[in-house]
């Protein structure tokens, strides 16, 4: 009785599969039409897909919002919502025809044969089920297992997907694990019963670039022992180039682009996945080099679909027969395994990516000429409510430090970013010098004033001068008032121009951030993300200040949209001198945008200097990891793998130590936990927290490679 | 095998004919109409009637509903169509201020308490508890014993009855903006208290305003009513419907009309103010929703 049994009852068309990919087909859609409907109106979200997953195979369907890529998983998953609805299509799984199966037949193939792992782990998990008794549920509804075997098969899932202490994780409540585990213990849940094809919905998207490159990691693993088909949707091209054999590229609801990713990212086919594959810098791009290329315009009005090519609009490369011929799919090849749809394709230049390569001793070290801020020895702690036991016991009042005793200076005209991922207290940092919160110790001084804790106590003046960018479009903007009314307030309010110049103010602030002076009358639901965003970055730059914090001012936007907004920040900056406070997690972004990049852990500075310091070795180890984390796409870059292990810290009542020493791969003994790190300053302005030697820090290879060389990519 | 169930899928679909959502609910055409038609009594309810409301007919006391007195007659022998005609306006505009004088305080207080927080929050929210320990209907009664009974002061035990009703669901309303970036954007330009309550968070926050006030409409006719027919409201010889349930009770078995008349205006003006609410909460979701 000590020998578990096989808890998967093999499917008779499904032998034990090699890793790797076959031509055996588990799941073909054919001809799929999903229109919603809404006000009335048909919105032809998904037009004429055909895809094919094969046994073994890991298919990525990539594209950005509205493609309609989340509609094809959810149909597959017979999951639509109300308001949409399969017009037009078949869908297989091996060859039952999904479309004809009862409610009681479709859920015992969901499930067992088919999983599929969503993008929000918290909405997913039951809140009041315990994550064991979540998992054995799948267990005992589709296998034979139950009880004590039901409960091996948990634990030997929860090890498989490397939660540290299985038999702990099973008695824990969702709320007890962060996202990365959460997202773990979903992934078990899916490969529980050996599924044939597992659809996996942007699984990573809310988590941090380490825990990222770990559920990759994870992933790529169990793909090869349980030969898996997956059908991965995602928008980062990145994580595509890591581990999918083949892509397809959706826009608008039609495959663009489909391919072996090998070929796709080499010689990429279609304009729209040659934008998508140059839009975002690599690290080897700076704001001084060029403008990004962008993809301007916005995806055409599904309702009320244009004749000719999807894609026409917003393509470099537009003829005129591209907006009066329908295109097909042609294949690109011999094989018959890559397609484009494109007229004009073969007569396109070869696609490169462009390289830059530089001089590392000639390169850029900033100066800072003139200090705009000083951010002094800032404190921000956020006291916890005292629980009953505290109260009882009388025990000490508990603090979150946000941020930790946090020196930096910025100057005039410059960019100074903030890295790190999510509860560094980068957030709270630019919170603080905005005067949305106080800081619990320290001083902001900005140009010899000292400022006040809160914006309302600073002089108006001050106020005026500091502005903030958000991070969510959709929020960042009064719904009742319209565009012109949210420009014209801070000009009224600092009293900025007359009341007659208003109008043609707003007027003039709307062409600077490249929208028609029309949109003044617009309210926000009629507009794009990204338009969102160019308004509220014209809202900021009203008031005509001198330094703008900008949170995570791109990351709810799609890869098109941010690279139009990056040159726009650009831009401004040129023009206006103004200075920025970038926040963000995005180390290929900062990279472009910064003259100085801070790296933040735990509420604590890790690294800093200019991104041609600090993206090169010597690194900080955490710095390390970040950069081996991301996800580039191209073929001839190579990265170190460097995979943060061990439990983060919380960030209650810190003691002393480096903060990072928990999870740090290069630590160098006891002395990382008892002593703060001590202070290496390497060059003029680069500055470095670490313990380690500073000889071993300078022996550091580069992270991040092009392929074959020994040069860091910056 | 699998064409034709493609095709069938395609068929079953472009038969279906797409009907465009109802972009107002039923309940809300059926329950304005109805309030709308009761308002319309209330302003000119006193010049149709076919009797003054007071005026006494002793040759047709407690007379049934015939072709001179539609509705019948009271003990004094005066019209109950007239008389409830003319009541309208008094319970509309007693249910309808009092209404308004709860909203108002409500929506100040709780905008107030919700954007401010902190310990101004804390007491303000712990005074409202108090306030809603008590029955509604008995802290009006309690209210109008202390003040003296009259009409105006019925309008104001309602007034006092609803404000923290309200104040709870405009706060939990203004809450949910608190932190929102268009409101912290405000706050980092300095903008103050007063203009970011009143023009940043007041205009975001109306859909639940205006459902909570239909709902406490229909709660204030009910208590209108009930002040009345406990002699606490409105007083003789005015034609309230609650004093006429009051006082013709004792003829409700020779003469069930002189109640059942008052009544059927209460019930159906109930009844439209709450379709009005529910019509209203459906179509502002079906817009919000339409909108995203």
């Amino acid at each position: 009785m000590n020998k578990a049994p096989s808890p998967t009852p093999a499917p008779a068309s499904a032998s034990v599969l090699e890793a790797g990919a076959t031509d055996r087909p588990v799941l073909t859609i054919r001809d799929m039409h999903i229109s919603y409907f809404a006000r009335g109106q048909e919105i032809k979200a998904v037009r004429g897909i055909n895809l094919t997953v094969n046994a073994g195979e890991t298919l990525a369907l990539v594209g950005e919002s509205g493609s309609g890529k989340s509609s094809v998983a959810f149909s597959t998953m017979r999951g639509l919502d109300a308001a949409g609805r399969l017009m037009h299509g078949s869908i297989h799984f091996h060859e039952t025809d999904l479309l004809s199966l009862g409610p009681r037949e479709l859920r015992s193939i969901q499930g067992s044969r088919i999983a599929m792992v969503y993008q929000d782990p918290q909405t997913a998990l039951n809140p009041a089920f315990r994550i064991g008794e979540q998992i054995a549920e799948v267990v005992n509804e589709h296998t034979a297992a139950s009880g004590w075997q039901a409960r091996q098969r948990v634990l030997d899932l929860l090890d498989e997907v490397n939660l540290p202490d299985p038999a702990g994780v099973y008695l824990r409540y969702p709320h007890e694990l962060s996202g990365g585990q959460q997202q773990r213990v979903l992934i078990a849940m899916a490969f529980a019963c050996n599924p044939e094809l597992l659809i996996m919905d942007e699984p990573t998207t809310g988590l941090d670039v380490t825990t990222e490159a770990h559920i990759l990691d994870l992933v790529a693993k169990l793909k090869k022992t349980h030969g898996s088909a997956i059908l991965y949707i995602t928008h980062n091209l990145g994580v595509v180039a890591r581990f999918c054999h083949r892509v397809a590229v959706m826009y608008a609801g039609e495959i663009v682009e489909e391919g072996l990713v090998s070929r796709v990212f080499s010689k990429p086919a279609h304009p729209y996945t040659r934008s998508l594959l140059t839009c975002i810098p690599r690290l080897d791009l700076s704001k001084r080099d060029r403008a990004l290329n962008a993809i301007e315009g916005r995806l055409p009005n599904l309702a009320d679909l244009p004749g000719g090519c999807i894609f026409a609009a917003r393509c470099n490369e537009r003829q005129d027969a591209c907006e009066n011929t329908s295109v097909t799919l042609d294949p690109v090849g011999d094989d018959a395994t890559d397609f484009v749809r494109c007229l004009r394709w073969r007569e396109m230049p070869e696609f490169q990516f462009d390289r830059h390569t530089r001089d590392v001793n000639a390169m850029h070290t900033a100066t800072i000429l003139d200090t705009l801020l000083e951010i002094e020895n800032l404190r921000c702690y956020y006291q916890l409510r005292r629980g009953i036991k505290e109260f009882v016991t009388g025990g000490a009042a508990k603090y979150v430090h946000a941020v930790d005793d946090v020196d930096l200076v910025l100057a005039r005209g410059q960019t100074l970013a903030i890295v790190g991922e999510s509860g560094c207290g980068k957030t709270t940092l630019g919170r603080t010098v905005v005067g949305l919160q106080s800081a619990t110790a320290g001083d902001l001084v900005f140009e010899g004033n000292q400022l006040a804790g809160i914006a309302r106590a600073r002089e108006p003046d001050l106020r005026r001068r500091i502005q903030i960018i958000f991070q969510n479009p959709d929020a960042t903007l009064n719904p009742q008032k319209s565009v012109g009314e949210t420009i014209r307030r801070p000009l009224d309010l600092f009293g900025l121009v007359s009341a007659a110049e208003q109008k043609n103010r707003v007027a003039e602030l709307l062409q600077s951030v490249n929208l028609p002076p029309s949109f003044a009358q617009r309210y926000p639901h009629e507009l794009s993300g990204g338009e969102k965003q160019r308004v509220a970055i014209a809202r900021a730059f009203a008031a005509e200040p001198e330094l703008i914090v900008c949170d995570e001012p791109l990351s709810a936007l799609d890869v098109s949209v941010q690279a139009a907004i990056l040159n726009l920040l650009v831009d401004l900056q040129k023009t206006s001198k103004t200075a920025y406070m970038f926040i963000s997690h995005d180390l290929s972004v900062v990279r472009y945008l910064s003259d100085q990049v801070a790296v933040m852990y735990m509420g604590r500075l890790c690294e800093i200097g200019t991104p041609e310091e600090v993206f090169v070795p010597p690194y900080h180890p955490y710095t390390e990891a970040l950069l081996s984390a991301i996800s580039i796409p191209d073929p001839s870059i190579e990265q170190e793998i460097v995979r943060l292990e061990g439990p983060v810290p919380s960030p209650i009542n810190l003691a002393s130590g480096c903060r990072f020493a928990s999870r740090c791969p290069r630590k160098v003994g006891e002395i990382c936990e008892r002593e703060d790190p001590p202070l290496y300053q390497f060059g003029d302005n680069h500055r470095l927290y670490c313990h380690i030697p500073r000889e071993d820090l300078e022996k550091m290879r580069p992270v991040i490679r092009y392929a074959g060389e020994e040069m860091a990519v910056v | 095998m699998s064409e034709t169930a493609a095709v069938n899928v395609g068929q079953a679909a472009a038969s279906r004919v797409v009907k465009p959502p109802r972009l107002v609910p039923k309940s809300l055409i059926v329950g304005g109409a109805i309030v709308g038609m009761f308002l319309a009594l209330a302003v000119i309810g006193p010049y149709i009637t076919p009797y003054p409301f007071d005026k006494f007919h002793f040759g047709s006391r407690l007379a049934p509903p015939s072709a001179d007195f539609w509705w019948g007659t009271d003990r004094y022998g005066r019209d109950i169509f007239s008389r409830v005609i003319h009541g309208t306006s008094l319970t509309v505009f007693m249910a309808g201020t009092g209404t308004i004088i709860g909203v108002s305080f409500g929506l100040l207080i709780g905008l107030f308490s919700g954007y401010v927080g902190g310990w101004i929050d804390e007491i303000l929210m712990r005074l409202t508890d108090i306030a809603m320990s008590f029955p509604g209907l008995l802290l009006a009664m309690l209210v109008v014993a202390a003040l003296g009974s009259n009409e105006i002061n019925a309008v104001l035990s309602i007034g006092i009855v609803f404000t923290p009703k309200v104040a709870r669901v405009v706060r939990s309303a203004t809450l949910g903006l608190r932190h929102i970036q268009f409101v912290e954007a405000a706050e980092v330009r300095g903008e103050t208290n007063s203009f970011i309550i009143f023009r940043e968070i007041l205009p975001n926050i109306w859909p639940p305003i205006i459902v909570e006030t239909c709902i406490r409409l229909s709660y204030a006719v009910l208590l209108v009513v009930a002040l009345s027919y406990l002699g606490l409201g409105a007083q003789p010889p005015a034609p309230d419907w609650g004093l006429m349930i009051a006082k013709e009770r004792a003829f409700l078995v020779t003469g069930p009309w002189v109640v059942l008349a008052p009544a059927a205006a209460i019930v159906s003006l109930i009844i439209g103010v709450n379709l009005l609410g529910d019509g209203m909460r459906e179509w502002l979701a079906a817009r919000k929703t339409a909108d995203e």
